[in-house]
């Protein structure tokens, strides 16, 4: 399958007075053509940051990218000067925000929103542009007679739902999703989804779908990135990320997840928190609350080996079970 | 079905934010109160400036004309407002004068947001090393009182109503760069605007589609409000004799003359006063009513 995005060990670091974040630490990730890609990880993983880096609005100052590339068919993302980079954003690769509440401009019509992204990008004119951004509208189940209307006039999934049709207005090849249903209650949720999944049929767009969802990856997603301390901890398809866990987190997080099936009477958390991203460990991140912890995990940074496949891990023992496979 | 999908529920879904915020003033009876006050001015002003133009004497003879034998005489049916120590009638001179009073506070104000805003808005968006550069310039002109400065500019130009304009305009800048400056840098963050940034809009865009309009509610309350303190500062500095100089009439530089004629007639400085107040009162009230109905915290 074709890479129609591909980052090369990103690293992102924000500066700020108290010393330095390290958010986003040496990350490889490739988004093929029609794929879902799912990033989950917990908050503070450094999910939005990926999105952001690859959109390139990380605030800067503080923000910077430190190292990497993101190709990008042929170009390198990272390298575009500003004009560049501006034609990119919106018409090939769009984003979806966290919160739909404050996603939207409050004093213009959501029409006009939509028009908007389509006057930068298409040489049409205004009426023409306004026109599209009924169509789109229609297209998000919201009738268009609404296009006049202001974002406060609309609910949470009504919203979501516009910022969609934005994202989605000039047909973009990519579109990064940062954890779109998040704001939204369970029964919108899983209608923004069911939208999402049809749009991205009729578009033929590929979807970076970051998110803490397991439940939201399951349903969308085709390949899953597992991102913690902001590393990839873990990589593969769907089925190699649910049935062959490989690492200590992945299994934490499903672990976490309530089952209707089984009795239980609590969930299981991951104890502990996340290692400050200012002080990473020298070893591996998650060695702190890892239950398998070795000596060795807290002295070595473990290296991404290749399971099988596309099945990729960060972890001291899945290595050391795939030697011993071997002998 | 169909019907009910073009019929969209009540009224209120079709207003615009202006229309809501017309409303949102309408409930507030004090700052329609001060609105209905404002227009009695203009109204004032624009009468004075037809008589001036339908007939020019009426100026020379009623509102300059000197007549000592009326000299500080209480109000009466011929003169309601009495006549100050040159003879001239009080209710003539109060209504001419409400033009330069008004129209150099507002003019001043105006002059200052053109200036400082766009220097505010630039320092607010661009942060850094751009933010430092203007807004310590601004610090400079902060540094020296309001008045002050405004005294020194006068007072190095010469006297004159345009000076005294320009003075009250530049002591102004500094005030409204610092609010707009405000103003953009807590909208800047919103994520409408990163959003803005992620569909592929320029800078200039971004400024005037996104950050201004949502930024101008605190920067037109800070007008309306400003406008009375300028009115005052205007009258301030006439009362100070770097204003607008005798026989033209204006608020302020009446008050002047009346203060030496306190104990002998209380009309003279009463019933200007009373204008400025009035002027004032009625911008503050203006005011208030703005910010309340601009306001989105208030808001529905």
């Amino acid at each position: 399958m074709k890479n129609l995005l591909e980052i090369q060990d990103l690293t992102v670091r924000f500066h700020t007075e108290d010393g330095t974040v390290n958010a986003v630490n040496h990350v490889d990730l490739r988004l093929e053509d029609g794929m879902t890609l799912g990033v989950v990880g917990e908050t503070g993983a450094g999910k939005t940051t990926l999105a952001k880096s690859i959109m390139r609005i990380i605030p800067h100052p503080p923000g910077k990218i430190e190292g990497g590339k993101i190709i990008y068919g042929d170009r390198d993302l990272l390298e575009m000067d500003d004009t560049e980079i501006r034609s990119v954003r919106g018409k090939e690769i769009s984003m979806i925000f966290q919160d739909p509440m404050s996603a939207l401009n409050p004093v213009i019509p959501v029409g006009e929103q939509i028009a908007e992204v389509i006057s930068i990008h298409e040489n049409l004119d205004k009426k023409q542009a306004y026109e599209r951004a009924c169509a789109m509208l229609e297209m998000v189940g919201i009738p268009a007679f609404r296009a006049h209307e202001y974002p406060h006039q609309f609910s949470g999934g009504m919203k979501q739902r516009v910022v969609i049709a934005i994202a989605l207005a000039c047909s973009p090849r990519i579109l990064i999703a940062d954890e779109p249903t998040t704001a939204l209650d369970v029964t919108i949720q899983a209608q923004v989804l069911e939208m999402m999944r049809d749009l991205k049929e009729k578009f033929g767009t590929s979807i970076l779908m970051i998110t803490h969802d397991l439940g939201v990856v399951a349903q969308m997603c085709q390949k899953v990135a597992i991102m913690y301390a902001g590393e990839i901890v873990e990589s593969g398809t769907v089925y190699d990320i649910f049935d062959r866990t490989a690492h200590p987190y992945t299994e934490g997080l499903l672990g976490a997840i309530p089952k209707v099936h089984l009795q239980e009477r609590r969930l299981r958390p991951i104890d502990g928190l996340m290692p400050d991203p200012m002080e990473l460990p020298a070893g591996c991140a998650f060695c702190e609350r890892c239950k398998y912890a070795q000596e060795r995990c807290s002295a070595e940074h473990p290296p991404m080996v290749l399971l099988e496949g596309e099945h990729y891990v960060r972890c001291f023992r899945a290595e050391q079970g795939r030697e011993e496979d071997k002998a | 079905m169909a019907n009910k999908t073009k019929a969209p529920a009540g009224e209120a879904r079709q207003r615009t934010l202006f229309q809501q915020a017309v409303l949102q003033f309408r409930h507030n009876r004090l700052a329609v109160l001060g609105l209905v006050m404002i227009c009695l001015f203009l109204l004032v002003i624009l009468g004075t400036l037809i008589v001036d133009i339908v007939n020019p004497e009426f100026y020379t003879t009623h509102v300059i004309g000197q007549d000592l034998t009326m000299r500080l005489k209480a109000p009466s049916a011929e003169h309601i407002f009495g006549c100050d120590e040159y003879g001239q009638d009080l209710f003539f001179r109060i209504l001419w004068g409400t033009r330069l009073s008004l129209l150099i506070g507002i003019a001043a104000i105006m002059l200052s947001v053109l200036i400082g805003a766009p220097f505010g808005m630039i320092a607010g968006f661009k942060g850094g090393r751009v933010d430092n550069v203007i807004m310590r310039f601004m610090d400079v002109l902060l540094s020296v009182p309001y008045i002050l400065l405004a005294m020194a500019i006068v007072a190095s130009l010469g006297r004159s109503t345009f000076n005294l304009l320009l003075a009250l305009a530049v002591s102004g800048i500094a005030k409204y760069a610092r609010v707009s400056r405000a103003a953009v840098m807590m909208v800047k963050d919103n994520e409408y605007v990163e959003a803005a940034r992620a569909i592929g809009a320029s800078d200039f865009e971004i400024l005037f589609k996104y950050i201004l309009p949502n930024a101008l509610a605190p920067i037109l309350i800070q007008v309306s409000l400003g406008i009375g303190d300028s009115i005052l500062a205007v009258a301030g500095l006439s009362f100070l004799g770097l204003g607008v100089q005798p026989p033209t009439p204006e608020w302020g530089s009446i008050l002047t003359s009346a203060r030496t004629y306190m104990r002998q007639a209380w009309h003279v400085s009463v019933f200007p006063g009373v204008a400025l107040i009035l002027a004032v009162i009625a911008f503050n009230l203006f005011g208030d009513g703005l910010r309340d109905a601009l306001d989105p915290k208030l808001k529905r």
